[in-house]
Order: C-alpha cells, then sequence, then structure tokens
C-alpha cells in the first residue's frame, strides 16, 4: 500500500508502482483522495500499471461536511467522481479492483457514519473501516451512530470494520470489532491493560481520553465471544 | 384420461439452468426415453433449456406454445420456485397437461411435494430415465400413471408412493446424450459423466443421490463422448459433473491419457472437482496433460465440530501440499467454504478463511449452507440446532451456534474478504 500526503502527486508514482511489480508484487495499493482519477487516463494508467487496491478517506457523508473538514469546496464529490471513475476503467478491462473507504471518526463527523457508509455503498466500495482517530470522542454518545453505521453496511452488501474500540461498548456488534483476520493499527489504551480480558480484545486506542473510559465495561462482553476469540487466537 | 388412440403424445422436457448451461439430467431422459421401441413413433419430444433468470411466466408462454400433453421438469433448489409458479400457470392455461417433476429437489420429498402443490401430478423419485420412459409407456397406453414403479403420484384425493425403482446397474445401457446427438455441446456449458455415486457421505450434500456404491460408464464409451465434445465446433473447453474427478489414480490415468490430444490442441477443462488431500506432483501433472486449467474442492469447514456433524475429514497439510502440487503445475485452486455448518461458530468460519487465504490458491469462494431434501442435515437438521427455510432455495436461517443477525454479518465480511484476495495483477 502507497500512503503519503497525496500519491497520486508524487511525480515518481508510475515507476515507484513498477518496481513493486518488478518485485513481485500482486496486489498494489494507494492510499489517496481519488481527486486524480477522475481523469479517465489517470483511472486506465493506474489499473494498467497495475494499481488494483484503494483506500480512500472520507470524513463525511454529507458533502459539506466533509469539504468543510478537508477544507476544500467540492472536494467530496471530486473524490467519488475519481472512484467511480476507476471502478468503470477496472470494470471495462474485466479486472478485479477492492476499494476501501476509510473514514476517521472524531467528535464533528461521527453522528454523520452511516450517511457515509451509505455514500461508500452508492459508489460501490468493498469495505469501510471506521477508525476512532479523537481521544475526546464520546464512547458513549457515539456508540448509536457507529452500530448504525454498521448495521447500514450489512443491509446494503458492505462490510463495516470498526478499529480502535473494543468488544465492551459496542455489544452484539462484536464482528466489527474482532480483529481475528487482521493486525491491529495501533496500540491499546493502558487503561485496557487492567481488564481481565486484556488479551482477548482489541482494546479502546492508545490516546483514549481518561473521562472515556468509564464507558468501557468488561462484564458487557457476551461470555460465547470470549471463549470463541480465546479459541482462534490460540489456533493462529 | 384416456389412451390416446393414434395420435403422437407430445411431450416438453423444461430446465431452467445456471446461465449458459444445458441440462445433462434432461439429455439423458431424452436420449432413453427416444430409444425406447415402446415409445417409438408414439411420442415427441422437444427441450427447453432456459435459464434461471426467465421470468416463470415467460416461460410458461414458451412451454404452452409447444401444447405440451406431458410436461417434465427437472428441479433443483436454485430453481423450485420459478418452477412450482410455472406449474401453476400451465395447470391453469391447460389442465390436461400431465406435470412431471423430477430432480434433487423433489424425489426425496415426493410425498410433501404433491401435498403442498397441486398443480404437479407425478413426482420421479431416483434416477429418471427408465421410470420417466415407463410412465410415459403407461400415460400413452392408458391415459394416466398408475402402476409406474419409482413414482408419486395422485389416486383420487390420495398420494401414493409405487415401489422404488432399481438403480440401473450397467449405466452403459443408458444412451449417451451426447453420442446420440439429443445434447449439443456448447463451450464452456457441456458437462459429462463418467460415473454416478460418491466415495464421500457429506452431511450437507446430495452428491451421491443416495446411490450407494459407485457405478461407472465404460472406458469406450466416454472416450467417444470426450472426443465428440472436445472436437465439437466453438468448444474450448467443457468439464465433468464427477464429484471427484480423482476417484483412483488409475482412473485419472485413463482420463489424462484421453484428455490430452484435445488439451494439446488448446481445449480446457474448469472447475474439475477433486479430492485435494490425495493430489500430488503426479497427480498434478495428470491433471495438467489433460488441459485442466482449474480445480474446484473444499475444505468446506477447518472446524473439528463441524468436519465432525458432516462426516468430513481435513488434514490441513495435506489440503496445502495437494493446493501447491497444484501451482507448480500452473493449475488454480477454487477453495470453497460453506458458513452455518453445525457445529461451526462465525470463529470457526473465519479460522478456514484465514487458512484458506494463507494457502493462496488463486480463487476463494464461500457461501451460506442450504439444507436440502434428502441430505442428513435435511433429516437431523433439527436436532442438530440448525433452523432452516423449508422454502427452497433452504438457506439457513440460524444455528444453534450462529444467530441469524451474525450469519448475514459472515456473508457480507466474506464477501469483503474475496474482494480484497481477488484484486491483483
Amino acid at each position: 500500500m502507497l500512503i503519503g500526503a497525496e500519491p497520486f502527486r508524487h511525480p515518481q508514482l508510475p515507476s515507484v508502482v513498477a518496481a513493486a511489480r518488478s518485485a513481485g508484487c500482486q496486489r498494489i495499493g494507494v492510499e489517496t483522495d481519488a481527486v486524480a482519477l477522475r481523469s479517465e487516463q489517470n483511472a486506465h494508467g493506474s489499473i494498467s500499471a497495475g494499481i488494483r487496491h484503494l483506500r480512500v478517506r472520507i470524513l463525511a457523508g454529507t458533502p459539506g461536511l466533509h469539504d468543510a473538514l478537508v477544507g476544500t469546496p467540492g472536494a467530496l464529490d471530486a473524490s467519488m467522481l475519481g472512484v467511480d471513475t476507476f471502478r468503470a476503467c477496472a470494470a471495462s478491462a474485466d479486472l478485479p479492483v477492492d476499494t476501501v473507504a476509510e473514514i476517521p471518526l472524531c467528535r464533528h463527523n461521527v453522528h454523520d457514519a452511516p450517511t457515509a457508509v451509505g455514500l461508500a455503498v452508492q459508489h460501490g466500495f468493498d469495505r469501510v473501516v471506521l477508525r476512532v482517530a479523537d481521544a475526546g470522542i464520546g464512547i458513549a454518545s457515539s456508540m448509536p451512530w457507529v452500530r448504525a453505521a454498521c448495521d447500514t453496511g450489512v443491509v446494503n452488501g458492505v462490510w463495516v470494520e470498526v478499529d480502535g474500540l473494543p468488544f465492551c461498548v459496542l455489544p452484539g456488534h462484536e464482528l466489527h470489532v474482532a480483529d481475528l483476520l487482521r493486525e491491529r493499527a495501533g496500540a491499546k489504551s493502558p487503561a485496557c491493560g487492567a481488564c481481565a480480558l486484556d488479551d482477548l480484545c482489541g482494546g479502546a486506542a492508545a490516546g483514549t481520553a481518561p473521562d472515556q473510559l468509564s464507558d468501557l465495561d468488561p462484564s458487557r462482553i457476551d461470555a460465547r465471544w470470549a471463549e470463541r476469540v480465546a479459541r482462534a487466537r490460540g489456533a493462529r | 384420461m384416456s389412451g390416446r388412440g393414434s395420435a403422437t403424445m407430445r411431450c416438453v422436457l423444461l430446465a431452467l439452468n445456471s446461465p449458459g448451461y444445458r441440462s445433462l439430467a434432461l439429455g439423458y431422459l431424452r436420449a432413453y426415453a427416444e430409444e425406447d421401441t415402446a415409445l417409438a413413433g408414439r411420442v415427441g419430444f422437444e427441450t427447453l433449456d432456459l435459464d434461471t433468470a426467465v421470468d416463470p411466466w415467460w416461460a410458461a408462454w414458451r412451454v404452452l406454445g409447444l401444447e405440451p400433453d406431458v410436461l417434465g421438469v427437472s428441479v433443483t433448489c436454485w430453481n423450485a420456485r420459478s418452477v412450482y409458479e410455472l406449474c401453476r400457470i400451465v395447470r391453469a392455461a391447460r389442465p390436461e397437461c400431465t406435470i412431471v417433476l423430477g430432480g434433487p429437489e423433489v424425489g426425496p420429498v415426493a410425498e410433501q411435494v404433491l401435498a403442498e402443490h397441486p398443480e404437479v401430478d407425478v413426482v420421479v423419485r431416483g434416477e429418471g430415465e427408465l421410470t420417466f420412459a415407463a410412465l410415459l409407456t403407461e400415460l400413452e397406453h392408458t391415459g394416466a400413471v398408475r402402476r409406474c414403479d419409482g413414482v408419486t403420484v395422485r389416486h383420487g384425493d390420495r398420494i401414493v408412493s409405487t415401489p422404488d425403482r432399481g438403480l440401473v446397474a450397467d449405466l452403459d445401457l443408458l444412451p449417451s446424450p451426447y453420442l446420440t446427438g439429443v445434447l449439443q455441446p456448447v463451450d464452456g456449458g457441456a458437462y459429462l459423466e463418467t460415473y454416478r455415486g460418491c466415495p464421500h457421505r457429506c452431511a450437507y450434500c446430495f452428491e451421491g443421490k443416495g446411490y450407494g456404491r459407485i457405478r461407472s460408464f465404460g472406458d469406450e464409451r466416454i472416450k467417444a463422448e470426450i472426443d465428440l465434445v472436445a472436437g465439437a465446433p466453438g468448444v474450448h473447453s467443457f468439464s465433468f459433473i464427477d464429484p471427484v474427478f480423482n476417484l483412483t489414480d488409475g482412473r485419472l490415468a485413463k482420463l489424462a491419457q484421453w484428455l490430452e490430444p484435445h488439451a494439446a490442441h488448446g481445449t480446457r477443462l474448469h472447475t474439475i472437482e477433486v479430492d485435494i488431500e490425495r493430489i500430488d506432483d503426479d497427480a498434478a501433472a495428470l491433471l495438467r496433460r489433460a488441459g485442466v486449467s482449474s480445480v474446484e474442492t473444499g475444505p468446506q469447514t477447518i472446524g473439528e465440530a463441524a468436519l465432525d456433524a458432516c462426516s468430513r475429514s481435513f488434514d490441513a497439510e495435506r489440503f496445502a501440499d495437494g493446493v501447491a502440487a497444484l501451482a507448480r503445475h500452473g493449475i488454480s485452486t477454487e477453495c470453497d467454504l460453506i458458513v452455518g455448518l453445525p457445529g461451526d461458530d462465525v470463529c470457526d468460519f473465519l479460522a478456514g478463511l484465514r487458512f484458506v487465504f494463507g494457502l493462496d490458491p488463486g480463487i476463494v469462494q464461500s457461501s451460506t449452507l442450504h439444507v436440502l431434501p434428502g441430505t442428513a442435515l435435511w433429516e437431523r437438521g433439527h436436532e442438530m440446532g440448525l433452523e432452516f427455510d423449508r422454502e427452497p432455495p433452504h438457506e439457513i436461517i440460524a444455528t444453534r451456534d450462529i444467530g441469524f443477525r451474525d450469519l448475514r454479518r459472515a456473508e457480507v465480511l466474506a464477501r469483503s474478504l474475496q474482494s480484497t484476495y481477488r484484486a491483483r495483477v
């Protein structure tokens, strides 16, 4: 995965992708705002070069909110047009691609999470990752939005993954939180170390504000999940 | 109904197939019936191979345009709802037509089908070739079906099952649908059958169809079918419906020998089903010589409880070795997993996905359990904690270990992971 401020602005991107292919990489992705992919030439060129995975950062599903958070009018529409063009080019070449919407959650956009997932569904994303990025986000007040976002994805056939939240705040949505198939992106909150289930749960993000930790309640964890996770981790 | 006298009875055979396929089952039925001397000159046949996307009302329009005296339909769990709707239409529009259903969806539950579907007259149970021909003979002579073995019929307001018909001991007595010209090979959609039955007894599967022992077609016939299908104009790939292509080493070697000349001219075999744990480099080389480009296999599950519940075995090392051997010979493996098997929870399913992704087989496919009539899971589902839809295609609703909502989540998660895996140069 090629990441950076905006890889498509890097003049050496084509040669970097070529080098990755030469080195034998089969799955090459770019973390991008996808604006550059509005151009069919860029979209076709990317796919021909071997880019098959896009990770697109979306700050909100409501255009006004996303644009305000990134500071650029029209930014969301431009990004989505880029995604649509990329996917259309791949489809015309009969090549499979994978597009992931990354939604960093903070106190300013968590209420918009279901709408953002809806936008991702509308534009054919294969997966959404809700990543808690704000240590001051109100965990208890945010959970209804996170649950709604997960459910919006499932009923529309798009998987929503939640990173940075522990099982105990999302009972009934454990599968969205479980990190059984990926490595955790960052460290856990030190408070989770005091939890009896610390070795089973992904835990709260490392920077979670202390006043939010009272929302963590291990007693809410479904005992069956604890047993399953323990068995699955033992099998790894 | 009464005997038909001198008028030829019109028999329409209908299948609603997956797009691109032709019904092999109907091909066998028609090939046998057309060579039955008792029916010669007395019954005319027309086959309609439509696909499941066709609206049943339009399928009925095609059927009724042929003015059938008998409508025989091949029923699977995938087309059953459309078939029943079509039968209701045909019954109403042409009440004199005798409607006969057969196939794995209806045979094992024949009495239930007739009880629930008054538009259906007869269900053929088990192998259909001899039974269907005998049924047509009786219909043609007497206007009714009463004495034919292997059927379930209405006698007034009663539903009666006649005695089971024994299996055909010598399969070569069944004319080949390809060699007789009944079925024309189509590129990518032609399937050959070299034996009936299955060496395994997986609780969710009806591949064996209750046949018990394995019965094979003769070598000469198989080779002739291969030569005809592989040599047909426009056919660049075909396949076999055999549940285990590598049934024995000797059999695989023979098949490879017969297929190799066609492979040398570019004809490929796609999605051959194999027992992967018995694949080594020698077997992979034979498959390559035979023109196999891809195989399909399990593990379906790697969960110990589910394996036990489904009467399956699994050796991770041998499985991985088989996939690797095939990859060394340029053959991709489609690894299949089922979510919702008894004994599996969501983590077991995810562990299975982790295992197959780790092998990098080429294709990973998952599906939700469908509890099929005639299978052990259909018989024992309740005691095993399975809640499934009694309506076709009999999808699992919940199990003792996975609730409804987590089953749906697992399906969506699996699709997402497969999308990530597939996207590669």
